[in-house]
């Protein structure tokens, strides 16, 4: 059975417990670009001014990031503070397994798709086919980074580290199935105190199924995420099949070009066939 | 479109990749095409066309190589590292790719060698006297139609991403290749200018009117295009614009078409003709610049 991650945003109160586990369990170091060796001493530059997100982005040592979205009315009379600890998906039709072209990206027994490090060649034609801009290129290792679900952890029965540290359980780390279950009660039951747009993030129409889903009080896309995101590999076929198309009309002019009689009066090379 | 997706981080190595690649596949294409319905008179057109496709061909093997994160484990494109064995992944248009330029570089280098050994370049004995013709129109069939691949797979690597400009139209496979054909042709034409290889005016006629006919369809693809990414929601930048329109469109493309349309004459006059070097040279930057553009431009650095 998959494992997989039901994220409740509505509990969410933006303390990035999940954060420092991530890192600390898997012994992620301070984002490169965002540290200054400054007389010996790493000094932080790089600071969002973004609320209260410190890492901006998913990174290739971010691999969990706590985003803060404030959402305010156009009239400016409301305002939404949105929290949403963002991480790989662990899709059911993941892109960038489908695009690799080592196998290194594989998915293990519980659905979880990860990244063998041993294989791995640094090509990055993964990163593009992510639609949710999840895995990260690790310039000091030449290799790609995102996160596990905590792979070592939940083969040997853990939970992931982030569902572990979390609160408020706003992570809950467990069987896909009944993640699903439990996640559409929670939906009823936030729209029955009123949350109408609660929604569901991440359910078989999405990609198949995403393992890491999410519950979203508010449209995906206040939270950045893509609304209806594709395999890109569906443009395969139209793609090549224009191709073809291109390649016969190429051939058929240079057939067309090169058939062409020459001048009586134009004297031949002198031929090199043997 | 999400404000989080990332890019691959490809860089001036692959630019150049992406323009060898069309050149070495357009130029065995051309090559391939001579050898099978040109005449013998033609033949220093697909023999220059040979000269040109293997060596690029392992200039792109070693531009692939270095762009790799980890250059050391290049083979695992091919091999999987666990078993050792084969393992190509069909969805993957980087893995099919890689495979593919393993063939071309195949079959480009034995129509390479053939042309050294025909030639008396390469004054072996033994190669000398089993030279055979026939065997030579095999593999150069069977290579012009990876080397098809290679000058078009490129774009639909691209393409097959979420990245806007890239993913907005099914087009740029059948640009490359076109871009493929035409540089590829140009880039004949000026190996055969630089070396001085003596070809008749017939013949040259013949490179022209297939370079006209290149261009053509490549305009029609690239207009295309940019136009069907606009309608498709996609931003483009002022410097885009200038470096798609104004440099490859307008000064890549239109101006060598004006000019070999207008030469059609003096070729046909002169005995010792050669197509106008300038305009090949317009249109191999036209192309280095199209894919600059696309490549940057894709990934929102320009």
């Amino acid at each position: 059975m998959a494992k997989g991650m039901f994220v409740d945003t509505s509990v969410c109160i933006g303390c990035k417990a999940c954060q420092v586990a991530c890192k600390e369990w898997n012994e992620l170091t301070g984002e490169p670009d965002d540290f200054k060796d400054v007389d010996g001493q790493l000094k932080a530059i790089n600071f969002t001014g973004d609320s209260y997100d410190n890492t901006g982005r998913l990174t290739a040592t971010n691999w969990r990031h706590v985003r803060f979205i404030e959402n305010i009315t156009p009239d400016r009379s409301t305002v939404a503070w949105y929290m949403m600890s963002d991480s790989c998906k662990h899709c059911i039709q993941a892109g960038c397994l489908e695009v690799c072209p080592t196998h290194a990206l594989m998915r293990t027994d519980l659905g979880n798709v990860i990244v063998q490090q041993d294989v791995c060649n640094g090509c990055r034609a993964c990163i593009a086919a992510c639609p949710f801009g999840v895995i990260s290129y690790n310039t000091s290792t030449g290799r790609v980074n995102k996160c596990t679900l905590c792979d070592d952890r939940i083969h040997i029965g853990l939970e992931t580290a982030c569902a572990k540290a979390c609160p408020t359980d706003s992570i809950i780390f467990g069987e896909v199935t009944d993640l699903r279950q439990q996640a559409s009660q929670r939906v009823d039951e936030l729209k029955g105190l009123g949350f109408n747009k609660a929604q569901i993030y991440g359910d078989e129409s999405i990609l198949g199924g995403l393992n890491v889903f999410y519950l979203l009080l508010y449209y995906p896309h206040v939270y950045r995420q893509p609304v209806n995101p594709r395999l890109p590999q569906a443009k395969l076929i139209p793609e090549s099949a224009l191709s073809i198309g291109t390649a016969i009309a190429l051939g058929v002019a240079a057939i067309i070009a090169f058939r062409e009689r020459g001048s009586a009066s134009n004297p031949p090379e002198k031929s090199l066939e043997p | 479109m999400t404000e989080q997706l990332q890019t691959p981080l490809w860089g001036w190595l692959i630019v150049f990749y992406f323009f060898f690649g069309g050149i070495a596949g357009g130029a065995y294409l051309i090559s391939t095409i001579v050898e099978l319905v040109g005449r013998p008179q033609d033949r220093p057109i697909a023999r220059m066309g040979y000269y040109i496709a293997f060596p690029l061909a392992l200039v792109c093997a070693v531009l692939l190589i270095v762009d790799l994160g980890r250059p050391e484990r290049f083979w695992h494109m091919i091999v999987y590292r666990k078993t050792l064995l084969p393992w190509p992944v069909w969805d993957s248009a980087i893995s099919v790719g890689a495979y593919a330029l393993l063939l071309f570089g195949l079959f480009s280098f034995l129509s390479f060698l053939d042309v050294l050994v025909e030639t008396g370049r390469l004054p072996w004995a033994p190669l000398r006297e089993r030279y055979s013709g026939t065997p030579r129109r095999i593999y150069a069939l069977l290579g012009a139609g990876v080397g098809f691949f290679v000058a078009s797979y490129t774009g639909v690597l691209i393409s097959t991403t979420h990245l806007p400009m890239w993913s907005s139209t099914s087009l740029l496979g059948a640009l490359f290749l076109a871009s493929g054909a035409s540089t590829g042709l140009a880039a004949i034409a000026i190996g055969l200018a630089l070396t001085k290889t003596p070809v008749i005016s017939t013949s040259l006629e013949k490179l022209r009117k297939a370079d006209s006919m290149f261009i053509l369809i490549e305009i029609i693809l690239l207009i295309a295009f940019i136009a069907l990414a606009y309608l498709a929601g996609y931003d483009w930048s002022i410097l885009n614009l200038v470096l798609l329109i104004g440099v490859t469109l307008i000064i890549g493309l239109i101006v060598p078409l004006v000019v070999f349309l207008g030469s059609a004459g003096d070729v046909k006059r002169r005995s010792e003709a050669t197509i106008p070097i300038l305009a090949a040279l317009l249109i191999l930057a036209g192309g280095f610049v199209m894919r600059a553009a696309i490549i940057f431009g894709g990934q929102g650095l320009i």
